[in-house]
This record gives structure tokens, C-alpha cells and sequence, in this order.
């Protein structure tokens, strides 16, 4: 990227939509067109042309490109070869892509997990299931490094050995949320952090919608774990929806506020997905006349299916009342006093109980005595 | 002639004598009072003159010293009123010497003579006694007060000139009746009781431990699920105090004026309620005159905090020294006193704003605002709390049941049991309660072999025990397995003391 390019990309960040025609001139001679010139040459209207010329006047672009080269941190443009094809045909597609670490890999199959920031154990669960088992296949995980699922998808797939992506509503070398710095630093090592603003910039809100439309075109399916009604999961929904990706679902209980979206998107024709198995089989038919697989498409068809019901040798084997107080747990939590009236068991038998599944990792607490299964 | 009278004070609640001496010489007529006295003290000239005045003794037109000594003693309170007056009768020869032999004075005086109440009158008393003084003057009001001491002689005169006469001779005055205040016997009918709270089991037994070693305890729930009422059901389970405990206790509430209107002492642990809207002066004591703070008064029994993350933080670290150290310093406008405070904190919070958490369908609040509201209660004050336990939401069926739960004197029978097999374990010792041990009484008492220290290593990996959980934990399970009559700690004890392990910190 020159610097022409970066202040290109300065400028294109702000004008919103409509497509600037660059009529065969190079940036370096677009900006040194007057505003009369930009009307005329490049089909700008007066607005726009006002805009670039104030954009450019108060620019420091070598001081701000020097911070940029001396950030360490990669960019391409859509006039490079590496810009990812799977956004150059894209409604409003970012001029220039920031990144950290590796962008993705255009022969593998990607699949953006996204869901509510807030979610439940069960959310929790299954983001960190289907990411653990899509990376198996070596599927790249696509995400916003978000709270809740996103950020738990992104960290199983890495812990799987696979690459995993986050798409930031910052600059590249900003790490937001700060809390989710250990994810940012195992994506910059064996991932990639992407982002189409500049070095420095700080996460604004109006920025997050925008980035989503991101997350959906770097993926072949979109997969939703968690949302309820109101969540932000459905503006990349949208943008999936009119960027042609398919849209999966993992449903829940009807009942549940935090299963409501992703219910409501089933009702309208997405498909559910219980398991990664299940998002294979739509993976496998998604077109793929923008690159090419490298794999054999039965090598997953043989694949035995590996469902959620632990196999019988991996069956934990527990006491009688163990076993009791075990099956009354689910991953919505419950509290002590449910749980002795689900089982019958005297509050001695039921603190022993649950210590010692507490112990072998098969439980564990989310409020104080208040319990959850964990595997 | 120099007037001499024995009379006394509190300093904290510590009470010490005070010799009251007059002196008239000739020389420009004047009537300093000196001993390092408070401004209350210093009020005492206009008081004690115009009181002698109004009792028809004229003062002499001469030079009227009075020391109150030892000198170097900061005086607090208006009870000196008294003495200085009997003082200056002596120095003018209207009493003899031999009159007030072995007599201690205390009381406040109008402006007409009359000798009204002041505060301290039991551990000065006591004090008194212990020093083998046998007869005590003191007010009306604090009649029934001195009067539980025993093995003296209490004496009370509405006003100077009764005084006089009854010094003199001329006047017989009968003593107070000694009152022999049996301990409580706990068998009254309560207010609050255990058996009116339907299930949560849970807490019950957690406060049935905490109460049995006098553990800080913190409860967490949704509002609306009875941890203001279990708190309230406490008076019932509590293990009764001893005598030295209870004197302790009366003394403090004698100095902060909070006897009872008969002046009968404190029997039972008191519960005391702090508001969050309480100021930290209330809360620590001391003020302008010094005066014991909540968590005196709530010495040998229970502080409690009710929506304790209501609390400014500023009044919150007033707790965590007194918490360690069992006392409170204060020192302010000249003076420095020590009150003691040795409480059991009892704490109730929900666990996040709006109180529904864990339950993700119902809780709108997000991690941050979780952990935000945690952090209001200071990590070395949580750090403190020995058990904390869940008191949740009953299914609405629960709700309308018939209730037939254990009543208090039972959960108390337990508690006192516990209490007995403390008071042998302890008795040379200068602590009460497994709450109190320290770490070499829990090597001593606590010490883990074979199977019970493989688990508790596995626990300390396991959840990451520091050293101050893990001994927090071993408190607890000594008071379990005394509450199971089990001289040794088992690893069924250990697990419950897990169970109630504090750590809203992670």
C-alpha cells in the first residue's frame, strides 16, 4: 500500500456507498484534481467533492502512514492479489483490509460463528462444540472477537488447531474488548486480526455494524449460536442474507429469551444445526465458483457421526447418587434448593454430591451454589 | 483541709479512678477545675457552684482549686459533677473525711441541686469494686445499673442537700436492692423463628454453622427470598454469652447509654441492624465525645449489613481493621480511645443489579455490570468472610405450601452443644470460638493426616485456594465437625466447609 492509497482509503471510509469511478487515473492524480475537476472527472457530486478536498487539506498523510508503517501491522487494497476474492463482489466492499497475523486461507472452507454477547451455559456450550469440531475438518472460524460467542467459537477453534479470524471495529493493533486481549494475541500468533479501519483507531459504535458486513463475506455460512430478539447478530444476518451466504442455526428450548432469534430465523427458513456434522453437510453444497476445494468431498461423508451423546466408553461412571443429582443438572443453572427437591436427597447427601461433581470437572458453579453440567 | 474523694471514669470502656481533691486557700477569689479535662468537664465550675448555691451552702470568697488526678488522664464525661461538689464540702469542712471513707461519688448535678444520671456507671462500679471500694453514690437513674455489681453498697440521694444530710448522719438512706439477674434461659417466645421460613435449607443450615462458631457469613440471593428475615430469626439460634462476656457487653452499652430504661444488664448477644445510609462515624465510634461506634455495640454478637453493596465504600473500610483486629482506634479532636469489636458479620447481597443471576433468562445485566457490582464490597473485607452461602427463589409452588419447618430452640440445642465442646477446647486459651483461631491454634486443633490432606490438596489445586481460604475453610470444618459431635475433622466436614466456601471474587 503507497501513500495514495492510504489516503484513498481514508477518504472511501467516509463517503459511504456509490462507486467512484477512477477513470484510469491513479490516486496520486486524483488528488491533485481541483473540486471542479473531481465533479467532472469522476462523476463526484459537489458534496462528495467537498468532502475529498477537506479530507485531504486536513490529513497529515505522512506523518499518518509513517505511524502505519511503523505499526507492524499488514494491509492490501483491492487492487493487490491478495485481497480476499470473496469480498470483491460485495455491495459498498472496504477499499483496504488491515490485518495482523495471516488473512484467510482462500482454499479452505470458513464458517462465521456470531451470537449474543450475554449468552447462556448452553450457548456457551455449543459455540465451543461446533468450533471444535469444524476446526477438525479445518474449517476457519470467522468472528468479532466479541464477548460470549463469538469470543469462545474464535479461542476452541485455535485450541483445536485451526486457524481462526477475528474482524475488529478498530484499528488492527487496538484490542477491543480489552478484556478479550488473551484471544487477541493467540489470533495475531495463529490466526489473523482483521479490520478495514486504519492503525490507532478507536472502537466506535457506529463501526460495529459495518464490520459485521465483514464477518458475513469472509465466510461461506453463517452460523447464529444465541440471539435474542434485539441482538446485533441480525444486522450480519442481513448483510449475510443480500451477500447470498447461507444462514445456519442452532435452535433452543421455546421458551428461552436468548433462543428467541435464532428460533425466529429457523421460522423463516434457516437451517438448524445441532453439531458441526450438521454444518458440514450444508458447507459441502455452498457454490464455490470463487475458489476451489482441495479435498475430497467423501473423506467427511465416511466420517462416523459423532452426535452429542457421549460414547459409552467415554461414559463417566458415577455413583448412584451422583448419577441422581447429575441428570437433574442441565446448562441452565439450578439452584441447591431445586436440586434437593428434583432428587429427594437430604442437603448433606446433596453437598457431598455436588463437590465431588464439582471435582471431576463435570459440573461446575456460575452463582454461588448454583450449578451447571459442563461436559 | 484538703477535700479528698474517690470517684471514677470510662476511657473506651475501660474504667479507671479518678481522685477528686479541693483545696481553699486565701487569695483572689476564683475556682479553677485542672486534671486534663474535656470541655464537658471544664462546664462542671458553673454547674457544681451554682448547684451548691441553690442547696443553700455559700462558697467562700477564697481561692478553690480542684484536681481531678491523675493529671495526665483525659476526663470525659459530666459525671465528676458530683465529687467536685462533695470536694469542696469537705475542703469546707461541712462534710468530714471520715464521712466518705471508702466511697466512690459519681453523678451529674442541675443547676438546683439535683444529682441526675450519666453514662459508665456499670464499669465504673465494677471497677470500683475490683479496687475494694464498697460504697457507691450515684444517681437515681443508674441505681439499678450499679446495683447488678455484686458485693456492694449502693446509695442514692435525689439532690445535694439529701446527700449531705445522709452523710452527716442525719439522714438514713436505704441501699439498692442488689439485683440478681439470672441469665437468660432462652426460652421466651421470639419475635423471628426459623420454623416461619419455608425451605431454604440451604442458608438455614449455613447460618446454623456460622452462629455455632461465630463465622462472618455473607448471604447471596435475589430480593425477596427471606435473607432479612433469616437474619432477624438469628436472635433465636444464638449460643447465650457468659458472665465475664456479658458484663463486657453492658459495660458498652452503660457508656454509650444504651442500658435499658430498668437499667437491667445485656444477657443476650445483641443484633445489631446497620442502615446503609449509617455514616462511618456511626459506624466506628468516636465523634466529638467519644462514644462506641456500631460495631461495639455490636461486640460478642452480630453486625448486620443489609443490602451490603448499598453501602459507600468509605463506610465499608471502616470494618476491615476492627474485622482483623477485634478493636477499633479512633482518635480525633485530642484524645485517642479504644472501643473493642469483636463481631460476627452477618452480610446479605444480590448478586448482581438486578438480581437475578445465574438465571440468564431473567438477568439483564452483562458481565461487566456483574463484576462492577461485586467490586463495591472491597476484596479484603470478602477476604474475611468465612461462609457465604445462596438464598434463592422458591418454585411458585413452594410458595403457597403448608410450612413445617425445624423451630429455632432446636437449630439452638445444636448450636449450644457446639458451643460446650468450643468453651472445653479453649478453656485456657484466651479465645471463645473457632472463628477466633489463629494459625497456630489451627495447626493445634485442626491438623489433617492420610486420606483428608490427599483431599484437601486436591481442593487447594483444584480451586486455587490461597493460603487465607484454605485456612478460612479449616475454621469452618472445625466447627462442622463439632456440630457433628466429631472430635476429628473428616472429609465429608471438609466438603461442607467447601460448600460454603466464600468466593464471590473467582
Amino acid at each position: 500500500m503507497d501513500k495514495y492509497e492510504y489516503l484513498w482509503m481514508k477518504v472511501r471510509n467516509n463517503l459511504l456507498p456509490g462507486d467512484i469511478s477512477e477513470n484510469g487515473m491513479t490516486y496520486e492524480e486524483i488528488f491533485s484534481l481541483s473540486e471542479k475537476g473531481l465533479i467532472e472527472k469522476c462523476g463526484l457530486s459537489k458534496n462528495q467533492a467537498e468532502f475529498i478536498i477537506n479530507k485531504v487539506k486536513e490529513t497529515d498523510i505522512e506523518g499518518e502512514f509513517e505511524l502505519f508503517n511503523l505499526s507492524g501491522v499488514s494491509a492490501v487494497t483491492v487492487n493487490d492479489d491478495k485481497y480476499p476474492k470473496k469480498l470483491i463482489n460485495i455491495e459498498n466492499r472496504p477499499f483496504a483490509l488491515f490485518y495482523k497475523g495471516e488473512l484467510p486461507d482462500e482454499n479452505k472452507r470458513s464458517v462465521a460463528i456470531i451470537g449474543s454477547r450475554k449468552c447462556t451455559e448452553y450457548g456457551k456450550y455449543m459455540a465451543e462444540n461446533i468450533a471444535t469440531g469444524l476446526a477438525k475438518y479445518d474449517v476457519e472460524i470467522i468472528s468479532g472477537m466479541a464477548f460470549g460467542i463469538d469470543g469462545i467459537a474464535g479461542m476452541a477453534a485455535l485450541n483445536s488447531g485451526a486457524r481462526s479470524f477475528g474482524v475488529l471495529g478498530s484499528g488492527a493493533n487496538v484490542c477491543y474488548p480489552r478484556a478479550n486481549k488473551a484471544l487477541y494475541d493467540r489470533l495475531c500468533k495463529d490466526g489473523g486480526i482483521i479490520t478495514e479501519y486504519p492503525v490507532d483507531a478507536c472502537a466506535r459504535a457506529d463501526n460495529f455494524p459495518l464490520r459485521n458486513r465483514i464477518i458475513s463475506a469472509l465466510s461461506d455460512v453463517v452460523l447464529v449460536v444465541e440471539a435474542g430478539l434485539k441482538s446485533g447478530t441480525f444486522i450480519t444476518v442481513d448483510y449475510a442474507l443480500s451477500q447470498g451466504r447461507e444462514i445456519m442455526v442452532v435452535p433452543g428450548r421455546a421458551t428461552d429469551p436468548l433462543s428467541v432469534g435464532c428460533n425466529a430465523l429457523i421460522l423463516q427458513g434457516a437451517s438448524p444445526a445441532q453439531s458441526a456434522d450438521d454444518v458440514m453437510r450444508l458447507l459441502d453444497t455452498v457454490s464455490t465458483h470463487y475458489y476451489e476445494y482441495n479435498f475430497s468431498r467423501n473423506d467427511f461423508r465416511t466420517k462416523e457421526l459423532i452426535g452429542l451423546v457421549p460414547k459409552k466408553s467415554e461414559k463417566v461412571l458415577l455413583e448412584r447418587e451422583e448419577n441422581m443429582v447429575y441428570s437433574v443438572l442441565d446448562f441452565y443453572s439450578k439452584n441447591t434448593e431445586d436440586i434437593m427437591k428434583a432428587t429427594n436427597l437430604d442437603i448433606f447427601q446433596i453437598m457431598s454430591v455436588l463437590i465431588s461433581l464439582e471435582m471431576q470437572g463435570l459440573i461446575k458453579e456460575t452463582g454461588k451454589n448454583s450449578y451447571v453440567k459442563c461436559r | 483541709m484538703i477535700g479528698d474523694v474517690i470517684s471514677g471514669g470510662v476511657h473506651g470502656i475501660d474504667a479507671h479512678i479518678v481522685r477528686v481533691e479541693c483545696d481553699i486557700a486565701s487569695g483572689f477569689p476564683a475556682f479553677e477545675i485542672v486534671g486534663s479535662l474535656a470541655s464537658e468537664v471544664k462546664e462542671s465550675r458553673e454547674r457544681v457552684v451554682t448547684a451548691l448555691r441553690n442547696s443553700d451552702v455559700v462558697i467562700p470568697n477564697k481561692r478553690i482549686t480542684v484536681n481531678l488526678s491523675p493529671a495526665n488522664l483525659r476526663k470525659h464525661g459530666t459525671g465528676y459533677d458530683l465529687p467536685v461538689a462533695v470536694s469542696i464540702l469537705i475542703a469546707m469542712d461541712i462534710i468530714s473525711v471520715k464521712n466518705v471513707e471508702n466511697t466512690l461519688f459519681i453523678g451529674e448535678l442541675s443547676l438546683g441541686g439535683e444529682i441526675t444520671g450519666v453514662r459508665g456507671v456499670l464499669p465504673v462500679v465494677k471497677k470500683g469494686r475490683d479496687e475494694g471500694i464498697n460504697r457507691f453514690i450515684v444517681p437515681r437513674a443508674n441505681a439499678n445499673e450499679a446495683a447488678l455489681i455484686d458485693d456492694v453498697t449502693v446509695i442514692c440521694a435525689d439532690n445535694l442537700t439529701e446527700l449531705i444530710l445522709y452523710l452527716t448522719g442525719e439522714l438514713i438512706l436505704e441501699r439498692v436492692k442488689h439485683i440478681n439477674q439470672g441469665l437468660s434461659k432462652g426460652t421466651e417466645i421470639l419475635d423471628y423463628d426459623f420454623a416461619k421460613i419455608s425451605g431454604q435449607k440451604v442458608a438455614k443450615r449455613g447460618l446454623e454453622i456460622a452462629t455455632a462458631g461465630l463465622h462472618n457469613v455473607l448471604m447471596v440471593g435475589p430480593p425477596g427470598t427471606g435473607k432479612t428475615l433469616l437474619a432477624k430469626s438469628l436472635p433465636g439460634i444464638l449460643p447465650p454469652m457468659n458472665k465475664d462476656e456479658i458484663l463486657e457487653v453492658s459495660s458498652i452499652y452503660s457508656v454509650a447509654g444504651k442500658l435499658p430504661e430498668n437499667g437491667s444488664l445485656i444477657t443476650k448477644r445483641p443484633v445489631v441492624t446497620a442502615h446503609h445510609t449509617a455514616t462511618d462515624v456511626a459506624m466506628s465510634g468516636g465523634g466529638n465525645t467519644p462514644h462506641p461506634g456500631m460495631i461495639s455495640l455490636a461486640h460478642r454478637g452480630v453486625l448486620f449489613l443489609d443490602e451490603m453493596t448499598e453501602f459507600p465504600k468509605k463506610v465499608l473500610e471502616v470494618l476491615r481493621q476492627p474485622i482483623e483486629d477485634k478493636v477499633i482506634h479512633v482518635a480525633k479532636n485530642g484524645y485517642s480511645v479504644s472501643y473493642p469489636s469483636d463481631f460476627m458479620l452477618v452480610g446479605a447481597m444480590n448478586p448482581c443489579p438486578c438480581g437475578m443471576y445465574p438465571d440468564m433468562n431473567k438477568c439483564t445485566c452483562t458481565e461487566n455490570m456483574r463484576k462492577r457490582y461485586i467490586s463495591k464490597l472491597s476484596k479484603p473485607l470478602v477476604d474475611r468472610v468465612d461462609l457465604c452461602m445462596q438464598v434463592s427463589r422458591p418454585e411458585s409452588s413452594e410458595i403457597l405450601k403448608e410450612i413445617n419447618e425445624e423451630p429455632s430452640y432446636k437449630i439452638r440445642e445444636r448450636v449450644i452443644k457446639a458451643q460446650k465442646i468450643q468453651q472445653e477446647r479453649y478453656k485456657n486459651t484466651g479465645i471463645l470460638f473457632n472463628s477466633q483461631m489463629g494459625i497456630d491454634e489451627i495447626k493445634t486443633y485442626c491438623e489433617l493426616k492420610g486420606e483428608k490432606l490427599s483431599f484437601m490438596e486436591n481442593v487447594i489445586n483444584k480451586y486455587d485456594l490461597s493460603a487465607r481460604s484454605f485456612h478460612r475453610m479449616l475454621r469452618c470444618a472445625r466447627t462442622i465437625a463439632d456440630l457433628d459431635e466429631s472430635k476429628e475433622i473428616e472429609v465429608k466436614h471438609l466438603t461442607e466447609a467447601l460448600f460454603f466456601k466464600c468466593d464471590i471474587y473467582d
